[in-house]
């Protein structure tokens, strides 16, 4: 194990010595602050007042808020989603210029600002939910920040100014290269085509579900799209209502699909995000190391909910393959854990249906027939899940004080 | 310290939250067992404008005195979304006749989308109170128009199961005797046919007196519902009907009308069932 945390960490460190790494890192934790504002106020608004909030669960009605009032808090909260990428992509920029030297950096971070916005709103999507934009983003910024940092010291002098013609255009191909390629990418519809192969045979059966549980980890951290049946619902797959149309009919009846995407990989891989990252904060929370020990405490309540996007721009999480290895250990481990003991009738699968935003920890409880043995294989998947993380975390976090 | 706390209060939170997660699965798979098992399969009608919940009588007089006799409930959408009961459901009844109208039940595209919506509370509270899933459903003039507009808007497959539907005399493009004329209603009907469930049969009576119309609706309107319907829905059938009880408002009761109705929709249809 610890030369698997050394091996895995001279691998991070050595795609980190990159400027341009350096920069995605600084900048994703320049965001924390913004991101904390916006996520917490996004769990308050899933909470009480949205039409499927939990407290419309439990009481019957959501918080009564007029609906102007609620419309312009919704509205609010996308902008807010969206000033969070755009201030990641200008301090991306700005790290990255700045670094080779090009100190007026208010036209490419005007120009990828426009970028940003361009890809967001033309897709309706200003949501932190989904990681898809960290990965496309940085990808355009990536090229964009490069390639002004060439023209800049290959044909430009110092003393040519920012909006000269030249930069102008620059700037006007950039934007355009990026709009059709983003048009293409976009056309590829990769989370349909995901939750359409989702439904096929295949991933009812273990090796399907075992590929899930290995590739969603790896997925998750590069920022690569995944549909919502691999991040919170997996409830409208075929095999999930056969099983619930089963058990409605008869208490007795034999399950077709015991052994699927709800019951395995989203009932005991997914406790605080993909891969248990709940662990992780625990693990912060306890570190003599300030800043992630505060990172730990503001990160606890999102990860409750299954929500760990500050752990992805706070530790970060996005593309490190110190943490990209004991994601896919925890999450592989955890179905293979959770396979078995629904196989050998340890525990039963969980069938039922539960509240949104009702947090994941919970579901084996409430939501299978065995609530006291699926409550001790959550226990055990828990302890296991710490143990894999913590080495690769305290590597990660002693070694950056 | 500091840590104990915050791990103590999650701990406090999660019971809480377990505790009505709980309650909420437990209430929600009793009603949803219910109607799982339920083998109550209704017959729901809706009548057209103008007509009242005792519009089928007739026709409901004819079917019982043949065959099985089932029992009738009607009900009553008022204004104000509440409800008023007629009638009652036997316990042994698998089978029952269940009429839905509306106390504005006046025409107009308008009052349609309004009675559609209504149409929908009463399903609502019929499937709470009865606990059934799959019903078949009949709509005699704009009451056919109402059920279109039910499942291309309404309907939700995970909690009701219509497997057939029979429309007698509607006017899916109100009095328009042109299918080149298309009416604002049967251009937004076929913009949302699309929400038709796949699985429904599909089946359009049209009356003829006087080889263009029953009297009240072209029957060029009444064929208008292929745009609607067909190759969306799993079958869709044109009947026209013809002879005695012909016209609009005596189309329930044409011996050709009853017959498609206990040969397409009645499945407890024999004595031996009583």
């Amino acid at each position: 194990m610890n030369r698997l945390v050394i091996t895995t960490y001279k691998v991070d460190q050595w795609l980190f010595h990159f400027q341009s790494a350096k920069s995605i890192v600084i900048a994703l934790k320049q965001t924390v602050p913004i991101l904390a504002v916006n996520i917490y106020l996004h769990l308050l608004y899933r909470l009480t007042i949205y039409p499927d909030s939990l407290m419309s669960y439990f009481f019957n009605h959501p918080l009564h808020v007029a609906p102007p009032i609620a419309d312009n808090i919704r509205f609010g909260l996308s902008l807010l989603d969206g000033l969070v990428i755009m201030i990641f992509v200008a301090g991306f920029t700005f790290n990255y210029l700045s670094s080779q030297l090009i100190h007026d950096t208010s036209l490419p971070i005007l120009t990828n600002f426009l970028i940003t916005y361009l890809v967001l709103s033309g897709n309706n999507q200003f949501s932190t939910t989904n990681t898809s934009q960290y990965l496309l983003i940085t990808i355009f910024v990536f090229f964009s920040v490069r390639s002004y940092a060439y023209q800049r010291t290959h044909f430009l002098k110092d003393t040519v100014s920012p909006y000269d013609l030249r930069n102008l255009l620059w700037s006007a191909i950039v934007i355009g290269l990026t709009m059709i390629s983003y048009h293409y990418i976009v056309n590829m519809h990769f989370q349909s085509s995901f939750s359409t192969l989702l439904s096929k045979n295949l991933f009812s059966s273990f090796t399907g579900l075992l590929l899930i549980a290995v590739l969603s980890p790896i997925m998750f951290i590069i920022g690569f799209p995944l549909p919502s049946e691999l991040t919170d619902d997996q409830t409208t797959l075929n095999t999930v209502i056969s099983n619930l149309d089963a058990f409605l009919n008869s208490t007795n009846a034999v399950l077709p699909f015991p052994e699927n995407l709800y019951s395995t990989y989203g009932s005991y891989t997914l406790f605080g995000g993909i891969g248990n990252t709940i662990v992780v904060s625990l693990l912060l929370l306890f570190m003599k190391n300030e800043p992630y020990k505060r990172l730990g405490k503001i990160a606890w309540l999102p990860s409750l909910f299954d929500n760990n996007y500050l752990l992805y721009s706070g530790l970060p999480m996005f593309f490190r393959p110190i943490l990209i290895v004991p994601n896919v250990l925890v999450s592989t481990f955890s179905f293979l854990i959770s396979y078995l003991a629904i196989a050998l009738h340890f525990v039963k699968p969980v069938i039922f249906i539960t509240p949104t935003h009702l947090p994941n920890l919970l579901l084996p409880t409430i939501a299978s027939g065995t609530p006291i043995r699926s409550t001790i294989l959550t226990i055990v998947i828990l302890i296991m899940s710490y143990i894999i993380y913590k080495p690769f975390v305290m590597k990660l976090t002693s070694e950056e004080n | 310290m500091k840590n104990k706390i915050i791990l103590s209060l999650s701990f406090l939170l999660l019971l809480f939250l377990g505790y009505y997660g709980h309650v909420w699965i437990s209430e929600l798979n009793q009603v949803q067992s219910k109607i799982q098992r339920s083998k109550m399969t209704p017959v729901i009608f809706v009548p057209g404008s103008s007509a009242t919940i005792n519009r089928f009588d007739d026709l409901f007089s004819n079917i019982n005195a043949k065959n099985v006799n089932h029992s009738i409930l009607k009900v009553k959408v008022n204004t104000d979304n509440t409800l008023s009961f007629s009638g009652s459901i036997k316990s042994s009844d698998k089978e029952p006749f269940i009429v839905i109208g509306f106390q504005d039940n006046e025409d107009g595209y308008t009052n349609i989308k309004k009675q559609a919506k209504w149409l929908t509370i009463a399903l609502e509270a019929l499937q709470k109170r009865y606990h059934f899933r799959t019903f078949s459903a009949i709509g005699h003039s704009n009451g056919g128009l109402n059920w279109t507009i039910f499942f291309e808007k309404y309907y939700d497959r995970n909690s009701f199961d219509v497997p057939i539907l029979m429309t007698l005399g509607t006017p899916f493009n109100f009095s328009e005797n042109s299918l080149n004329r298309k009416t604002e209603m049967l251009n937004d009907l076929i913009s949302d046919s699309h929400n038709l469930p796949k699985n429904l049969q599909m089946i359009s009576v049209a009356g003829t007196e006087d080889y263009t119309d029953d009297g009240i609706v072209p029957i060029q309107s009444v064929i208008a519902g292929k745009y609607v319907y067909q190759k969306t829905v799993k079958s869709y059938t044109q009947i026209t009907v013809s002879g005695d009880n012909a016209q609009h408002s005596s189309l329930p009761e044409n011996p050709e009308t009853v017959k498609l109705i206990e040969s397409n929709i009645l499945k407890h249809n024999k004595r031996s069932n009583r």
